[in-house]
């Protein structure tokens, strides 16, 4: 749709309304200027026929191996007593196990799905299903130890003790358990405030160990895989697959981007109270597969930092030899910031994240961002089809805390976009669906993707859902990882 | 019942069926069973396998089927019997004889089953396989006084005895490595007659505290000892006394 | 949405796949390479009750097309046995061939089928036997007795019990 004559005199008014309270109060020198630039034409997108692929796999897999345990039994072994326990053990390890394979490929960070779902989908799903396989991990002891002690006629305990003392494996076994179950313990939300996230992410480090220990004891006593090497076969192609995905894309191609990109820090500047703009050279920047809106792991070599992974959004499409993030110092790593002097040698992991161009189906945008939200937004500007017809919302609780908003404002003029400024705080701006319609009548057809604290991000689409937007048009990126 | 004594691997082999079609086709292929498992394993002929196996002269591709099933059922026995059974310790070489007869005795019978027959028993110079609808009464004889027996047993499957009369080297007590037999006599029912054989030959050797080597397995076991005591575990099937049955 | 169900609909096709497929009840034996002759197929079914076992089978497969030339050979070759399943348990045992003599026995794999092979009960005290008993009058169908060679085996009880059941 080509935008009208009548059309650009309105977006000029528009911008120039709220343009004035800009003057008000001061603002902060940048000290440097950063040339943004249109990219057109879409580049690499998601395959959504790869997550299929590995949807199916997914499934089939499951498919066959609770098979493969249902076929391992025989109906007189189910007759004996404890027999049916035992069964149900097996497949509850079976299901468990695989279950468990199915969580830690979820966040391989394996591009088929990554690409597609996002990461943030992926790590939310991840929570969503451990659980589940911690708990059928639990009841294949209890069932399995259940079995045993019908079957023999004797006691729970002394049961337990026998398995745990005599079938191979079993100290593997009862190992890797208490590892699982003290990652999935201290995962707890109580837990987790309390411990820093360093040691929380140790602890969960050992669900690897936990993993790799149950292997040998399933493949040793496991009556699905002993007496069927083809069935072994599978359960170890499995596990590899697995552990390969994991290896590959979570350390190998992180450390080769790294080395091969040959990124530094050349310029830290502030952009705000609290907020800087850190600048990163880099070589073949033209080779990073990058789409507007996404995210990379962080790391800044420098002692006491350099085993923190931070996921920041680039602020603005790669400018070949320069990388741009935006940063709002919060939480624990404060005054860090500070050390991340010119000369830091970079490391990443990435680029993540599906909260880009590709996931919109229309061509008519809304994007929201408030605060420090703005950089996935601001990096998107850049990043959209030439007949996009967008509109641009930024929301701060003063003056200060518009961070990039003239870039933001240089590019919607240059896209022939509406830009609204709300400045003010929850009074001043109330958000209600009256002032969201006044500002964008047309809101239902248009795709939203919105960046911000989650609060404000939930008040927002619950408004644009009252409006009459539907989910699937609606993105947003969660930046609590 | 019809009964065919063959005069096979060194001793005598009673074959006894219930009448019925084929049984005289069937009795001939059991003892064509037995034959050649006396041409594979019989330590006195110099060109058998085993005997060739014993010397070194074959290669593992050349060693046939039935003695490497013999040799991993040596083995296996080796395990469940703590080493009280253990063919390797033979002087001369690896020497399973102890439990080819009730392996072959076993083959011989799968002949007479699968020939559609109702019952059959194969008596391998004392190691008896059999099948049918009801249990077979077999006697334990008296290791010291031939007209006698110990007991009576009810045998659906098999039944094994080991004694006094075993080769030299065949009762090895692995913890000293001595010629050792502690019981007069042992001998043991269950599924599998070459397994009942090697448990018995190591009820022989290992004694009265060996049996409780047979918990948690399905085999039973009654034994006598030096000074005459007859002892049977008690899950050991002592058929109840009959006053008149005939023995068809 | 339309992901989950394609995980489901996978589900139902791997177990229908993997339920098609013939069920390893029949494990093979490791065939040593080489070896044009027999493949022995063992029927290890899990018995119950006083059923009997099964006797093995001979099965002899087609031999290999071409025996392979052999390559100068190596000193110790390990074997990889039948599985084979008691009824307490399931085991593979491996040997170490060593210029054709088998060297070493060991054993893979062990998993109980059921709780009894679990139990580790004291033996209860055997039951003494007070009497023997006379043989003429038991009316036995057999006799279980120590190995006797054939000459033996003219004078024993066996004999007698057949001599009513011989047919020439």
């Amino acid at each position: 749709m080509a935008p009208t004559a009548a059309h650009d005199r309105d977006r000029r008014s528009a911008a120039a309304e709220h343009a004035h309270r800009r003057d008000a109060a001061p603002r902060h020198r940048r000290g440097y200027r950063w040339v943004p630039t249109l990219h057109h034409r879409a580049r690499h997108a998601p395959n959504p026929l790869h997550t299929d692929v590995v949807s199916w796999l997914i499934g089939i897999g499951m498919g066959m191996t609770l098979a493969l345990g249902v076929r391992a039994e025989s109906w007189s072994a189910l007759t004996k007593p404890g027999g049916i326990a035992t069964f149900g053990g097996r497949l509850s390890a079976l299901a468990g196990t695989y279950l468990m394979l199915v969580v830690v490929l979820l966040i391989s960070r394996l591009p088929a799905i990554e690409r597609s779902m996002g990461h943030d989908k992926l790590v939310r799903w991840h929570r969503q299903l451990a659980p589940i396989a911690l708990c059928l991990i639990v009841a294949h002891g209890l069932l399995i130890t259940l079995g045993y002690a019908q079957g023999a006629s004797r006691g729970v305990l002394h049961a337990f003790w026998v398995i745990v003392t005599t079938l191979p494996g079993m100290l593997m076994a009862t190992a890797g358990f208490a590892l699982f179950m003290a990652a999935g313990l201290t995962s707890y939300r109580i837990a987790r405030r309390r411990l820093t996230h360093e040691a929380w992410w140790l602890v969960h480090l050992t669900t690897y160990l936990a993993i790799s220990l149950s292997f040998f004891p399933q493949v040793w006593t496991g009556s699905a895989f002993i007496s069927d090497p083809l069935a072994k076969l599978w359960w170890t192609s499995v596990y590899f697959l697995v552990a390969a995905a994991i290896v590959w894309y979570r350390a190998l191609v992180p450390l080769w981007r790294s080395l091969y990109h040959h990124l530094r820090v050349v310029a830290v500047y502030p952009e705000g109270p609290g907020t800087v703009s850190i600048v990163i050279e880099g070589r073949h920047l033209d080779r990073l597969p990058v789409n507007g809106g996404q995210f990379l792991q962080w790391r800044f070599l420098r002692p006491g930092i350099w085993w923190q992974a931070h996921p920041y959004s680039l602020s603005a499409m790669p400018l070949p030899p320069y990388l741009r993030v935006t940063v709002k110092q919060l939480g624990d790593h404060s005054g860090e910031l500070a050390r991340i002097t010119p000369g830091t040698r970079v490391a990443i992991e990435g680029p993540y994240g599906a909260f880009t161009r590709h996931a919109a189906e229309r061509h008519k945008l809304l994007l929201v961002a408030a605060g420090v939200g703005v950089t996935p937004i601001r990096a998107m500007l850049e990043d959209l089809p030439a007949h996009a017809d967008i509109d641009v919302i930024l929301r701060a609780n003063n003056e200060s805390e518009l961070v990039l908003d003239e870039e933001v404002e240089e590019l919607v003029t240059k896209r022939g976009g509406r830009l609204h400024r709300l400045v003010g705080d929850r009074r001043e701006v109330p958000l209600t669906p009256s002032l969201v319609h006044q500002l964008v009548p047309d809101l239902r057809e248009r795709e939203l993707y919105i960046c911000g604290p989650e609060g404000f991000t939930e008040r927002f689409i619950a408004v644009a859902r009252h409006l009459g937007l539907r989910s699937d048009h609606i993105h947003h990126e969660q930046f609590a990882f | 019942m019809i009964t065919h004594v063959e005069h096979v691997m060194g001793t005598a082999v009673s074959i006894t069926v219930e009448p019925g079609p084929g049984d005289a086709a069937a009795i001939a292929a059991a003892c064509a069973v037995l034959h050649d498992a006396d041409q594979t394993f019989s330590t006195f002929k110099e060109g058998s396998a085993l005997s060739r196996h014993r010397r070194g002269e074959l290669r593992s591709d050349e060693l046939p089927a039935d003695l490497l099933e013999v040799l991993e059922l040596s083995a296996r026995a080796a395990r469940l019997t703590g080493g009280y059974f253990d063919p390797w310790a033979m002087p001369g070489g690896v020497d399973p004889t102890g439990l080819v007869k009730g392996w072959a005795a076993q083959r011989a019978l799968a002949c007479l089953r699968d020939a559609g027959l109702e019952a059959a028993t194969v008596n391998a110079g004392g190691d008896i396989a059999c099948f049918g609808p009801q249990p077979w009464r077999i006697g334990v004889r008296h290791p010291h006084d031939a007209d006698r027996l110990v007991c009576v047993a009810d045998v659906w499957e098999a039944i094994a005895t080991s004694g006094g009369y075993e080769r030299p080297g065949e009762l090895l007590d692995p913890s000293n490595g001595q010629p050792t037999l502690r019981l007069a006599q042992a001998t043991v029912v269950g599924e599998d007659l070459a397994l009942a054989d090697a448990y018995a030959t190591a009820l022989a050797v290992r004694g009265e505290q060996g049996l409780g080597m047979l918990d948690g397995t399905p085999y039973e076991a009654v034994v006598v000892t030096h000074d005459g005591r007859m002892l049977a575990r008690p899950g050991f099937p002592i058929a109840a006394p009959t006053l008149e049955r005939t023995a068809a | 949405m339309r992901r989950s169900s394609m995980i489901m609909s996978g589900t139902v096709l791997g177990a229908a796949g993997v339920m098609v497929l013939p069920h390893p009840s029949t494990p093979q034996q490791v065939a040593i390479a080489g070896n044009a002759g027999a493949v022995k197929a063992k029927h290890a079914k899990h018995s119950s009750g006083g059923a009997p076992k099964p006797a093995a089978t001979t099965q002899a497969t087609t031999p290999k097309p071409k025996p392979k030339p052999k390559p100068a050979a190596p000193a110790t070759k390990t074997v990889v046995g039948s599985l084979v399943s008691d009824p307490y348990g399931q085991m593979q045992v491996k040997m170490t061939v060593t210029n054709g003599r088998i060297t070493n026995v060991g054993f893979t794999s062990f998993v109980a089928n059921d709780g009894q092979s679990m139990s580790i009960d004291q033996y209860a005290a055997p039951i003494l036997i007070h009497e023997s008993i006379a043989a003429q009058s038991a009316h036995i169908q057999g006799v279980s007795g120590a190995t006797y060679t054939s000459n033996e085996y003219m004078q024993s009880l066996q004999a007698a019990i057949d001599k009513a059941g011989l047919k020439a």
